[in-house]
């Protein structure tokens, strides 16, 4: 394995022990999500049109603010003392450090999801298909593009005064298309008869996932140094 | 002070000028470094010593000037893998174990973790402390723990800022017996530990560095700057 493979994987590894064990990390964004889904659940009536209408945009609500609140870390960690500039010494394609870092954001936001979807199956009172085989491909496709322009959104915002917010109002722009055809697929995959329709948004996804990857991939190498 | 050899230059920098927002912190910086060197900066509070070490560092780029590694641009990674630096903060995870910082930073210069307990063995962290979460450490231990990592891949060259913070006189003097050797560019206001092992030493005011004069003792703290 080359260096820079071992690189990535070992950043990875190590974002992933730091998320799971901070008491401030996953559970939070767990625990955020489930808020959501039960306040529309409660907040409307359970038999009406609007939530029918708007259960997947809930999800994606859901999905979207939590995702924030994971990427926002994703850097946070790196500059308590500094351990950016460790990172910045290496001898090699700054790519690679991206590539570990969109990983772990990757694997997390896609638990998350993975764990919610259940949650959202029983609160929305959704009937199990043979369409739901296509959740965990809009899942991974959405997950990817959140991960890739949040990854880095995240090192951008890390050097500004407002990181927080700066992370927000750069990303949310960037990543609502995806958001769109994530939640348009999503309503085929739940509802209960008829043909999956719309199969061009599931291609148009994976070509905003390669777009913002390789976007992210050559503008990180600017963004890593001062 | 010891003797200088005289080869071609690992780091050269020519007419280096940094600028923050409309304040120069350096300005036409002349300065090579020879391999088996041992340099030493110091200066007042805010002459620029820290931006010279990481312009030095390859950390961060000068507003105007050039600077070369092992005579070209381009020779930055190889530069990057024969270099250690240690700056102001201890570019370690607070929420990692001794042990785990520094499996992590093995891991990412492709080295053993058998070499990384050999290290921790060296600065004198004992089983105990090594599995305790760094956010627990003393600052001593916390700079202890940091030497260990940037002597981990037993680098060449060394750029050490203000290196001696919070350790003990012992300690002191095993961590100079180590870098002996090496080529160092060393950040200090305690002349008085490190003026005996530099081969050349500049003072650093408003920006611009100046040679001054080899002799048994170190020049006076608040001496005539440039």
């Amino acid at each position: 394995m080359s260096l820079g493979a071992r690189v990535a994987i070992a950043i990875m590894k190590k974002d992933l022990l730091l998320e799971f064990r901070s008491k401030e990390g996953f559970l939070s964004n767990l625990f955020f999500c489930l808020v959501v889904l039960l306040l529309f659940t409660f907040g409307f009536d359970p038999s009406s049109d609007a939530l029918r209408q708007g259960r997947a945009a809930i999800f994606w609500i859901a999905i979207a603010f939590a995702s924030v609140l994971t990427l926002g870390r994703t850097f946070q960690r790196e500059s308590a003392d500094q351990a950016i500039e460790a990172l910045s010494l290496l001898p090699l394609d700054p790519g690679w450090v991206f590539l570990g870092k969109f990983l772990s954001n990757l694997l997390i936001i896609v638990l998350l999801m993975l764990l919610i979807f259940p949650l959202f199956v029983v609160f929305f009172d959704l009937t199990v298909t043979w369409r739901f085989w296509l959740f965990p491909v809009i899942c991974l496709l959405t997950a990817l593009g959140l991960a890739s322009v949040g990854t880095l959104f995240s090192a951008m915002a890390e050097s500004s005064k407002l990181r927080e917010v700066a992370l927000s109002i750069m990303m949310y722009p960037i990543i609502i298309p995806v958001l769109i055809v994530a939640v348009q697929l999503t309503e085929q995959a739940i509802k209960i008869s008829g043909d999956i329709e719309n199969w061009h948004w599931l291609t148009l996804l994976l070509v905003f996932d390669v777009i913002f990857l390789t976007a992210a991939l050559v503008i990180f190498d600017y963004v890593l140094g001062d | 002070m010891g003797e200088v050899p005289m080869t071609s230059p690992i780091v050269q920098l020519s007419g280096v000028g940094k600028v923050f927002g409309t304040w120069p912190v350096l300005t036409e910086v002349q300065f090579s470094l020879v391999a088996g060197e041992r340099i030493l900066f110091f200066g007042p509070n805010g002459a620029g010593k820290s931006t010279l070490l990481r312009i030095i560092a390859s950390l961060s780029s000068p507003t105007s000037g050039s600077v070369l590694f092992y005579g070209s641009r381009d020779g930055v990674n190889d530069y990057r893998r024969k270099m250690g630096y240690l700056g102001h903060s201890t570019s370690l995870y607070p929420d990692l174990t001794g042990e785990e910082n520094l499996a992590f930073f093995s891991a990412l210069r492709g080295i053993s973790c058998e070499r990384s307990g050999h290290w921790l063995e060296q600065v004198g962290l004992d089983r105990d402390a090594c599995r305790r979460r760094v956010r627990f450490y003393s600052a001593g231990m916390k700079q202890r723990l940091a030497i260990a990592r940037l002597l981990l891949h037993d680098p060449e060259i060394l750029l050490l800022d203000e290196p001696f913070n919070a350790l003990d006189g012992s300690f002191v003097q095993t961590f100079l017996q180590w870098i002996r050797e090496k080529t160092v560019v060393l950040v200090t206001h305690q002349l008085e530990l490190s003026w005996p092992l530099a081969s050349r030493a500049y003072r650093v005011s408003h920006g611009r560095i100046k040679e001054t004069e080899a002799g048994p003792a170190p020049p006076a703290p608040g001496g005539a700057s440039t």
